[in-house]
């Protein structure tokens, strides 16, 4: 009995669809993967077939990435949430980047925001190689990972503000780009001081990633002067930068207190680096200011994002 | 599509894999070759949806098989008009000459099983015709291996039993 079935499953295994067949059920379902795309998220349905745009299979991806880096996170909720404080070395530093992070990069959907979140990972980063410096345990290959992230950060964002730019929202752009310039300054300052007290090895691992930062913080500058005369053109530009000088002699200065002192980091910093962008148009607005007085025509730490102000640290003496 | 996506790639490597077995299977069930031909392109056609709604598939056979199983339960069980004859014109077992005999001996088989109701038909189906190991098949039926093995062992002994008594 055994070895009929037997036999009878070799009998049936040659029973099979006919070539012509076969072709017929493939090409039917070729036409409806082709009607059904991946990026196209379908309902319950067999036969519905929404249509799509850009933005809708955009969000489709999105979601299928999404859904799947979920269901990571809550198998190991408590595992991420642990590593979430991990430095690279770590044992949970992988699933500090690369899940945890990238859930939240899932859950960013417009450009704005992606920029935004890009700018708070590279400020991480940065967060991560002070921490470990603190500690004495930034060695080369931590710093040379750290490296690499926050490039791969300020490369991203960038593509994130130039899509905006592409659809012309300069606002939109303005904003990301300063606020990854906001983001970087502080850690920047504090980096470049672990580097000074250092400065006697010539070999300090974290060099590169200061001069990657000190890169980035210069284009941001470039690339905020290039916005600003997008969204206002030149002219405006000038004016805005003028009027603002002239707020600075005035009594009713509210708000500018509290940038000049968030600015005081990055603007000496940026004295080490011998870079002060915009300083000849202050030179021409200014005027007689007295020597010593230090400008910071760069940052601004706010929100609102767009700041071409020429603010001196020091009273500008007239 | 213009370049075949990875995830493209592999469903079409597992229709190209697995779209005979699949058949034979509905074609025992359903005894009819165009319905069959259905259902196989339906198991595929819900594969697919499945994967673009972001589902996984780890393993296309098992995962193929759970869809057709589906499929037949939700009514594409086989009509009770079709009999063995409809099966065998449908394109089972052609007989070659050196195999009457055999033939004959399968048929009588094929009666019996036909014979059995639909869960002991489905449990040889796949035990014999489809060469899935009890542990498979209990994860396609969600229940475990041990009780796939009971059941198989009562519907072998139903088999030989109707066979004794067609052939005494």
């Amino acid at each position: 009995m055994d070895t009929l079935l037997t036999q009878l499953t070799q009998r049936f295994t040659r029973t099979h669809l006919t070539p012509e067949e076969r072709l017929a059920v493939r090409g039917n379902i070729l036409r409806h993967m082709k009607d059904h795309p991946v990026n196209v998220r379908e309902g319950a349905g067999i036969r519905h077939h929404r249509s799509q745009n850009s933005l809708f299979s955009q969000l489709s991806k999105k979601t299928i990435m999404m859904i799947g880096l979920i269901v990571a996170l809550l198998l190991s909720g408590s595992v991420s949430y642990a590593a979430e404080g991990s430095l690279p070395g770590d044992t949970l530093y992988p699933i500090k980047t690369e899940v945890n992070e990238r859930v939240m990069g899932a859950l960013a959907l417009s450009d704005e925001a992606e920029a935004h979140l890009e700018a708070k990972l590279a400020a991480k980063r940065l967060d991560e190689a002070e921490k470990l410096a603190k500690k004495g345990k930034l060695d080369a290959q931590a710093s040379a990972e750290i490296e690499n992230r926050f490039e791969n950060h300020a490369d991203r964002s960038k593509e994130h503000i130039a899509r905006l730019e592409a659809v012309s929202k300069f606002d939109a752009a303005a904003k990301a780009n300063a606020d990854f310039e906001a983001a970087i300054a502080a850690h920047q300052a504090i980096l470049e001081k672990f580097l000074a007290q250092d400065s006697a090895s010539s070999t300090n691992p974290m060099k590169g990633l200061i001069i990657e930062v000190r890169k980035e913080s210069k284009e941001r500058g470039e690339d905020r002067a290039e916005l600003e005369f997008k969204i206002h053109g030149e002219s405006a530009v000038r004016t805005a930068s003028s009027s603002d000088v002239g707020d600075d002699d005035g009594d009713d200065n509210g708000g500018s207190g509290d940038r000049e002192i968030k600015g005081r980091d990055s603007l000496e910093t940026r004295f080490e680096n011998g870079d002060i962008p915009n300083e000849d148009d202050k030179r021409v607005e200014g005027g007689e200011h007295d020597g010593s007085a230090t400008i910071d025509s760069s940052v601004n730490l706010e929100d609102d994002g767009i700041n071409l102000k020429t603010s001196g640290k020091g009273e500008i003496a007239l | 599509m213009e370049r075949p996506t990875v995830m493209e790639e592999t469903f079409l490597k597992a229709y190209d894999d697995h779209a005979d077995e699949l058949f034979r299977h509905a074609l025992f069930r359903v005894r009819d070759r165009d319905g069959a031909t259905d259902l196989v392109q339906e198991t595929f056609v819900r594969t697919w949806n499945h994967l673009v709604e972001g589902g996984t598939v780890e393993n296309f056979r098992p995962f193929l098989f759970q869809i057709l199983r589906r499929l037949l339960i939700d009514g594409y069980r086989k009509k009770t008009t079709d009999s063995l004859d409809a099966l065998l014109d449908n394109g089972f077992a052609p007989a070659a000459p050196e195999n009457t005999m055999r033939d004959a001996e399968m048929a009588e088989v094929l009666a019996v099983i036909d014979g059995m109701d639909e869960d002991d038909r489905e449990l040889l189906l796949l035990r014999f015709i489809d060469g899935f190991e009890p542990k498979e098949i209990a994860a396609t039926l969600g229940v475990t291996a041990n009780v796939v093995s009971v059941r198989l062992d009562r519907a072998l002994k139903k088999v030989r039993d109707r066979l004794h008594i067609i052939r005494p």
